[in-house]
């Protein structure tokens, strides 16, 4: 590396050389039969620089020809920055688990559990396994050299009866996933599946399991949180406006969180912000070059999707909080449906907010009775004024931590 | 004992360029090569990727081999070599040119409805080298280029539209059809942001090509890849030979075909080939790897991969061949038009499928009326299979089809159809 920033010293205004070292290993069960394993190792570079002052940025596996790419195309760019962030850092606790080395195990038995759990419901299961560790190194030019690692354990069963199908997902940082509940979970929707009916067309009371709500949110709302949206016009969002009465809290330091690093991925500190306080919009999520543009304090969001993905804007635990909670197993209620996952989240409107979502393994509360169809619609905004409490099952799904979440008054067509 | 080892090494090499709100960002050059290994030893798969020599990437693979299973490939061997050549080679083009493209597709946007503007250009060439145990011998470079048009729009609401033209062809596609796309990005954000929403409930619906294509894609594709027959979900897993769709419906998978899914030969070597997915309603053959094909005995050649990453079954450009109705025939029936297409996801077990449209019309008494926004369609793939009426002039369109977090080339086409269908939105 010294090599290339000396080369770097000599040709740019500013540099930053983003370095990442990736071990993964998956497992796969096909049919209620482990299938594979796959491992790879991979390392790779990402470098910008400055030229005249304007942006460049290239990636690969060679360095050095990653910052002669770099410098050939900030020739043509016009985006303007002058340095690189400096920064200190708090350390993030509780995402480095030393077991990763003993990983290989784990999966053999997490597999083991898998099959076990499954072959109690007489149904077929298809899981992934997998155990990861990464390595992060960002050095620049404004004296920032900062390493990370971390590990990330995690799993996927689907379980399938005829035409019925469900699946359930867990992240951990540590090995500490749990394989027989994932699978018990999908096999009992799966299993309630088979008997389901149809619905009629209403309004509903609706719960969204903590999936579900990470589904709709992730790509109906969390795209107006970002300060370069914003200042595009890309955004439903400006600072002041009322979302309801919830509070969301973008926690880059929390403990064990899945998307927690000590620093984003152009090194600087994370930390908490509060995004919205109790139905206010307080503050976008911002990386350096446009908290600079806002004339606000970074919040520590830059994030790379991978190695070659430009750097850009994105949330990292999403904590969502209400001032009153329920207890699930107390609702009762005629018209209440519980909604397990959707289908097509991603096709929602990120500007505007509006979605319209096929639920999957939706269930009536009252008598338990499984759904064959149900489809939400609405504008992401106006739900949010429909919550009327939050459940106390909180867990983390991918970005959102979140329990279960009850609207008010939603309609649903069947 | 290792039945069979394969060896893939592939390189890309890209550039991609954004112009937002008219100033040039996000520049990008990336150039990465990686080595995939693949063991099949008593009926079980090990697999390594990384950069690392053939002899020390198939021991690391062979490591990975952990326990037994059933597993076995299809007999294939192939020997190849294509280049694509280009008309004219982007690598010969000045970057400059490539950013005055840009500036002057974004210059028909100017408007003052319109906000703000992204437009990405895009070009990369795959690099693909496979070996393997049969003395398989194949190489082949193919080109992809195009480029995206993003708008944003505000009167009464905050609305996007886009468009975009991805092919695997040199800079000689960019003749006057980026611009007529951008007059089109235009003209429909002028409206959108007025638009209405939709009505809901089950209804008459035209897809238009794009639409119907993904239609075709997500809601039967993926439910033909022998992977998820073998895995127990597929609506389709019992259903070769016998009739799946109204007998006027055809559907077929073709890599040949020069459009974003084209590839000369699939990440397992095998020569690529047309494959008859339905003919006159009759469902004909899934779409197979060398694994699937040796146990349901197909035919490989749809096995694809992001990078080197383990190679699935997947599609290339796969499309519902010509039908026999006119788009005013089809309008006579139809109570919603819905244009283009905003993702969608299916799930093959079930066969349940849930798409966004990018926007539609309300059709009254065969005339196109107003223009409504936000709007999707669901429904169950069989039951519509069955009443579709597909139209005249099959049109394909580009995307990524993403599976086990892997994303490929593909392209999706198709008449304009006609199909009774659920239609909700905001």
């Amino acid at each position: 590396m010294n090599k290339a920033i000396n080369f770097l010293e000599k040709n740019t205004d500013a540099w930053e050389i983003f370095n990442a070292k990736e071990h993964l290993k998956i497992l796969k069960i096909e049919n209620n039969k482990i299938k594979s394993v796959n491992e790879g190792l991979e390392e790779g570079y990402a470098v910008r620089v400055v030229v005249n002052g304007k942006l460049g940025f290239a990636s690969g596996n060679d360095l050095i020809e990653a910052c002669k790419n770099a410098m050939k195309i900030a020739r043509i760019s016009e985006e303007k920055i002058d340095e690189f962030a400096f920064s200190r850092h708090k350390k993030a606790e509780g995402i480095y688990d030393r077991k990763f080395e003993e990983s290989d195990n784990w999966m053999l038995e997490s597999a083991d559990i898998v099959l076990n759990t499954i072959s109690e419901f007489g149904c077929v299961a298809n899981s992934t396994i997998e155990a990861g560790k990464s390595e992060v190194r960002i050095v620049n030019s404004s004296g920032l050299d900062c390493y990370e690692i971390s590990t990330s354990f995690g799993g996927l069963v689907e379980v399938v009866k005829d035409d019925s199908s469900s699946y359930e997902i867990q992240e951990s940082r540590k090995m500490d996933v749990d394989f027989e509940w994932m699978t018990r979970k999908a096999a009992k929707l799966t299993l309630d599946g088979l008997k389901a009916v149809k619905l009629n067309k209403g309004i509903y009371d609706v719960v969204l399991s903590p999936m579900a709500v990470h589904q709709l949110l992730f790509f109906a709302l969390y795209p107006a949180f970002s300060a370069e949206n914003f200042l595009k016009g890309r955004s439903a969002l400006k600072i002041g406006d009322e979302v309801g009465e919830i509070t969301i809290i973008d926690d880059g330091k929390l403990k064990s969180g899945l998307f927690t690093s000590s620093f984003d991925d152009e090194g600087i500190d994370t930390k908490k912000t509060v995004v919205v306080e109790k139905g206010e919009f307080k503050s976008f999520l911002t990386d350096f070059k446009y908290s600079l543009e806002l004339g606000v304090d970074a919040t520590g969001n830059c994030y790379r999707e991978e190695l070659s993905s430009y750097p850009t804007i994105a949330p990292t635990n999403v904590v969502l909080d209400f001032k009153d909670k329920f207890e699930l197993d107390e609702l009762n209620g005629d018209k209440i449906l519980e909604v397990h996952a959707f289908i097509g989240s991603h096709t929602s409107n990120p500007v505007s907010g509006d979605f319209s979502l096929e639920c999957m393994n939706a269930v009536l509360t009252k008598d338990r009775i499984p759904i064959k169809t149900a489809m939400i619609y609405g504008n992401v905004y106006e739900f949010l004024r429909k919550i009327e409490g939050f459940g106390k099952d909180v867990r983390q799904f991918e970005n959102t931590v979140t329990p279960s979440i009850l609207f008010k008054d939603v309609v649903v067509s069947g | 004992m290792v039945q069979f080892y394969d060896i893939r090494e592939v390189s890309s090499e890209s550039l991609s360029i954004n112009l937002e709100n008219g100033v040039v960002e996000k520049p990008k050059y990336d150039f990465s090569k990686s080595k995939g290994f693949r063991v099949l030893k008593n009926g079980f798969w090990g697999l390594f990727f990384g950069n690392v020599d053939d002899k020390t990437g198939l021991k690391l693979a062979e490591k990975n081999v952990v326990s037994e299973g059933d597993a076995d490939v299809a007999d294939v061997k192939s020997k190849g070599k294509f280049v694509f050549k280009a008309k004219i080679n982007p690598k010969d083009v000045d970057i400059e040119e490539k950013i005055k493209l840009l500036k002057d597709v974004e210059n028909v946007l100017k408007d003052s409805k319109i906000v703000s503007t992204r437009i990405a250009y895009l070009e990369n060439v795959r690099k693909f080298s496979y070996k393997d145990s049969n003395g398989s011998e194949v190489y082949y470079e193919v080109p992809r280029i195009g480029i995206i048009i993003h708008a944003f729009a505000k009167d009464k609401t905050l609305q996007f539209y886009s468009k975009r033209l991805l092919k695997v062809a040199g800079f000689e596609v960019f003749d006057d059809t980026p611009f007529k796309l951008a007059e089109e990005v235009k003209d429909v954000l002028n409206k959108l942001v007025n638009a209405k929403t939709p009505p809901s409930g089950e209804m008459n619906v035209i897809m238009d090509s794009s639409l119907a294509g993904v239609f075709i894609h997500e809601a039967f594709g993926h439910a033909v890849e022998a992977d998820h027959v073998l895995q127990n979900s597929s609506i389709v897993a019992d259903k070769l030979n016998k009739k799946v769709a109204d007998e006027s419906v055809n559907v077929y998978d073709d890599p040949n075909i020069q459009e974003f899914g084209f590839y000369p030969f699939d990440d397992e070597g095998v020569k690529a080939e047309k494959k008859a997915i339905i003919e006159n309603g009759i469902l004909k053959s899934f779409l197979h790897s060398r694994e699937t094909a040796a146990k349901l005995n197909g035919k490989a050649g749809n096995a694809r991969a992001q990078g080197v990453d383990e190679p699935l079954v997947r599609m290339s450009n796969t499309y519902i061949d010509e039908g026999e109705y006119n788009f005013d025939e089809l309008l006579e029936d139809a109570e919603i038009y819905l244009v283009g297409s905003r993702g969608g996801e299916t799930n093959p077990a079930t066969g349940y499928f849930h798409f966004n449209a990018q926007y539609g019309y309300i059709v009254e008494n065969g005339e196109i009326t107003d223009m409504v926004r936000d709007v999707s369609l669901s429904g169950n793939t069989l039951s519509i299979l069955y009443s579709i009426k597909v139209g005249k002039g099959l049109r394909f369109d580009p995307g990524f089809c993403g599976k086990a977090g892997q994303l490929v080339p593909v392209a999706d086409g198709s008449p304009p159809s006609l199909v009774k269908a659920f239609v909700g939105g905001a």
